[in-house]
Parts: structure tokens; C-alpha cells; sequence
């Protein structure tokens, strides 16, 4: 737990990036599809609802370094370090967050335009998802650098993005017009995305409970990161189930996509903590 | 001409003298250690029905700092490029200056050799005695040590005088290819063996 705790910054960042970069995919989709929607377009201002998100990802991962200012220094590592992609990849792809968020919310984005952008920043997300994941590829912790690591943070940004995506779309105004197919093809985004991240992480902790260790039990390690995937599991099925419902009934829509949200962001977090416990090296 | 350490591991008593003299010369403060010394123990006794005893108990010593690999794991994960290795000597220091104490290196490092100290908000390493290898000297753990179980230098003569970079407990040399040669004693078995155990754990960790 005292590992949980020094790691907190960096659960909250990658658990929040994650969900706040996820959430432009279902703004895509709806903005691609037919159906009746309202004369301006674009989200306005509920663009600026993942910026925030990110943005409070960005400023808890700062708690996580002894020198805030030197972060600049970080993108000299670009191609060398697999920190310092991610953090050239998540720099670049919040400033694109931001550039749309302004242009929307002034109106200055015909629907092509906001049809196109949205569609960037959902493929963008998807590729900071895998840089997040990509940031742990240290050779010497070997759970962390395998591909299950990235496969679960791309499974994770993909599932939280659905969760506060739909809610968006439905704040815009526009759910009651989204065709259903839309919000089908979001619930199973969703179910495989929890899948891949359950199978992910479940990997995870079996190459954890066969590391040889002096010092550690890898044993009783992974028996707790599996309690945290238990977990993650849990929440995410009743967040993909709070979905469904929002999705099938729309006199429910709001606050089932709320508590939706709220399941998938506990499920999310409890992914992230499993992830960091797992933090054994080859040393010792 | 690149360095090395080379550890006699037939000689170490574990008596830290190179760990204490290191944390003198560097000035560390009282949990602060650059060296540590891992005691390793193994088997058991037992006694037969005539009341004879017999064992299979080995204890052995490893003192290790920083080995300044070949193939760091530190540097490569290192964002500022503030962890760094000298083309010339081979030696990995960390430039304060530039650290982020992000704890990336210590996180990867298969060693333990960095530790991120937040008094001074950044990662502190053994760095080979790097002032004192510019002069000629060799570090002070090496002229410290008693038993002469240390030494430093070229590496192609540390590696004429040892015969393995594995020893328990540290992990195979192929992560990160330290630059550390090792005379094995009779009771030091190679890494990762059963029944080998760290009997100072709260000490080292």
C-alpha cells in the first residue's frame, strides 16, 4: 500500500489522461453520423470537459517529480527515453485538445472541419494511450514491459473515453437524436475494451507470480494486484452495464451515463493500482 | 580506455569497511548509502540418530556500489538526460542540475544504485569516485578495503582477474552487462540458486 501511495500522482495522471483522451471517439462518431443534429457544429463548450480532464491529469503528475521546472529538460530524451516520448506524445496531443476547444467553442469549425478534427484527436488519442503504456517499457521490470502493459493502457483510454464521451454527446443535446447504432457500437467498444484490459493486466500479474525474488513474495504481490483487477473488473462491467442503459433507454440516459462514468472511472483507477503494485524488478 | 570494478569475492569478509569509508568521503548523511553489502546464506544442519551433526551451511559476502554497466538501464530511461555515462572512463554519474526525480532510474535500475534523495530533490549514485579517477586514484571504497577485495581499473585487466559478472543475489549480467568481475568464493553459487537467502535484508533494503 505504502507503494499505492507514492505512486498516487501517476494513477491519477494515467487514469484521467486515459479517460479525457478516450472521450473524443464517441464525439467523433456522433459528430460522422445522420440524424438530426443542432445547427451549430461541434460540442461548444463541453469541448473543454476532457481538456479539463486532461489538464488535471497533467498538473497531478507534476506531485510526482522533485523538479517541477526542470520538465522541460524531459523532451531532450526524445527516442531514447520512453518517458519522454510520452511526455512529447501527451504534450502534443493536449495542445491539439486545446486548439480544438477554442476554434469549437467560437464557432469557427464548419461540420466537415469538426467531423475531421474530432476524427484526429480520436486516432491521437488512441496513439497517447499506447505512449502512456509505451512509458513503462523498462526491460528490468519485466510486467511492465511487456506488450500486455500497453495493450491494457490503449483498452483502458478506450473504455473511459466511452463512458465520458457518451455522457458529452448526451449534455450536447444530442443523444435523443444519435441513432442507437451509434451507442452499440460504443457499448461494445466498451465490453471488448474491458475484456482486453482484464485479460491485460491478468497477464501482468502471472508474470509477476513467476518472477524468482530474494526479497519479494511474487506470489502474495500478484494475489493483490489480482484483488485490484477483481475490483476493476467489477466496476467496469457495472459501468459497461450503466451504458447499455443508457444507451437502450433514453428517459434514463443522463444519469445512467453519470453513474456510468463514475463506475468506469473507479474501475479504471483500481487498473492503475493493480498496474503499479506490480512494479518488481529483476533485481533481488 | 573504459573501467571496471573487479570484487574478490574469495576474500570479502563483509566487514564494510569500503561501505563506511565511502559514506565518510561522500559526506552521506545516516541512511544514505552509495555501497551496500549483501550477506548470503545457504543450507541447513542436521544430525543423524548417533547424534552426529553435518550441514550444507555456506555464507559468502557481496559488496557492491554502483557497476557502472555497459548497457545502463538508468540512462536509457532517463528523460533529462541527467543520468549519463562518460564515453572516456565509463563511469555513470547523475547531473543534479538536470534531474527531474522523476525515479525513473530508480525504478529501473537492476542494483538499487540509485536512490532519489528529496533533501537534495534529486537522485543520488555512487559515481565511481569520478573526481578521484580523474586524478589517478582509484576510488576510496577500493583503497579502503582491508582485505584488498577490491579494486579498480582498465577493463580488460579487471576481467583477466575475475571469471563471472553472476553472483547471488544480483540478477544475470545480461539486462544491463555490468561492468564488474567477479572471483567467485567455493560458497557463492550462481544467480537466482533455491536455497540462497539475504540474511540482512532490513539492513540492504
Amino acid at each position: 500500500m505504502e507503494a499505492l501511495a507514492s505512486h498516487l500522482p501517476l494513477i491519477l495522471f494515467t487514469a484521467l489522461c486515459a479517460i479525457g483522451a478516450g472521450a473524443f471517439l464517441p464525439m467523433a462518431l456522433r459528430a460522422s453520423v445522420g440524424g438530426a443534429s443542432p445547427a451549430k457544429p461541434g460540442y461548444g463548450k463541453l469541448a473543454w470537459v476532457p481538456v479539463a480532464v486532461l489538464a488535471i491529469g497533467f498538473v497531478a503528475v507534476f506531485f510526482h517529480v522533485t523538479v517541477p521546472l526542470n520538465a522541460p529538460l524531459a523532451l531532450g530524451g526524445i527516442g531514447r527515453s520512453p518517458l519522454s516520448n510520452e511526455v512529447a506524445v501527451g504534450g502534443a496531443f493536449l495542445a491539439l485538445c486545446l486548439l480544438y476547444a477554442v476554434l469549437t467553442t467560437a464557432g469557427k469549425l464548419s461540420a466537415n472541419a469538426n467531423k475531421a478534427f474530432l476524427w484526429v484527436l480520436a486516432a491521437s488519442a488512441v496513439v497517447f494511450g499506447l505512449f502512456m503504456g509505451l512509458a513503462y517499457n523498462i526491460a528490468t521490470i519485466p510486467a511492465w514491459s511487456s506488450s500486455a502493459a500497453s495493450v491494457a493502457m490503449v483498452a483502458l483510454t478506450l473504455l473511459g473515453g466511452c463512458a465520458l464521451g457518451w455522457l458529452i454527446v448526451g449534455l450536447a443535446g444530442k443523444s435523443e437524436t444519435t441513432p442507437k447504432s451509434v451507442g452499440y457500437i460504443l457499448l461494445a467498444v466498451a465490453v471488448v475494451s474491458l475484456v482486453a484490459a482484464a485479460i491485460a493486466s491478468g497477464a501482468e500479474s502471472g508474470i509477476v507470480a513467476a518472477l524468482p525474488s530474494f526479497v519479494h513474495d511474487t506470489a502474495a504481490i500478484a494475489a493483490e494486484a489480482n484483488g485490484f483487477i477483481a475490483g476493476f473488473t467489477l466496476c467496469g462491467i457495472l459501468g459497461v452495464v450503466c451504458l447499455a442503459a443508457s444507451i437502450v433507454k433514453p428517459s434514463a440516459s443522463r444519469i445512467a451515463s453519470i453513474l456510468s462514468l463514475a463506475f468506469v472511472t473507479a474501475a479504471i483507477v483500481l487498473a492503475r493500482c493493480a498496474f503499479y503494485l506490480m512494479e518488481v524488478g529483476v533485481a533481488f | 580506455m573504459t573501467k571496471a570494478f573487479f570484487f574478490d569475492n574469495s576474500r570479502c569478509t563483509g566487514c564494510r569497511t569500503c561501505q563506511l569509508a565511502c559514506k565518510d568521503y561522500h559526506d552521506l548523511s545516516i541512511d544514505q548509502t552509495y555501497r551496500k553489502v549483501y550477506d548470503m546464506e545457504s543450507g541447513a544442519c542436521s544430525m543423524d540418530e548417533r547424534g552426529v551433526v553435518t550441514h550444507t551451511c555456506k555464507l559468502y559476502h557481496v559488496a557492491i556500489g554502483c557497476n557502472h554497466c555497459e548497457d545502463p538501464a538508468c540512462t536509457k530511461v532517463c528523460p533529462t538526460g541527467a543520468m549519463e555515462k562518460d564515453p572516456e572512463t565509463g563511469l555513470v554519474s547523475v547531473d543534479g542540475d538536470k534531474c527531474l526525480g522523476c525515479g525513473y532510474c530508480v525504478m529501473a535500475c537492476p542494483y538499487g544504485a540509485p536512490t532519489l534523495d528529496k533533501t537534495v530533490g534529486h537522485t543520488i549514485k555512487c559515481d565511481g569516485c569520478k573526481n578521484r579517477v580523474a586524478e589517478g586514484k582509484k576510488p576510496i571504497c577500493v583503497e579502503a578495503c582491508p582485505l584488498r577485495a577490491l579494486d579498480f581499473g582498465e577493463v580488460e585487466e579487471m576481467k583477466a582477474r575475475g571469471e563471472s559478472h553472476d553472483i547471488d543475489p544480483l540478477p544475470s549480467s545480461s539486462y544491463t552487462k555490468p561492468s564488474l568481475y567477479i572471483r567467485m568464493s567455493p560458497d557463492a553459487k550462481s544467480s537466482q540458486a533455491a536455497d540462497s537467502r539475504i540474511a540482512n535484508p532490513l539492513e540492504v533494503f
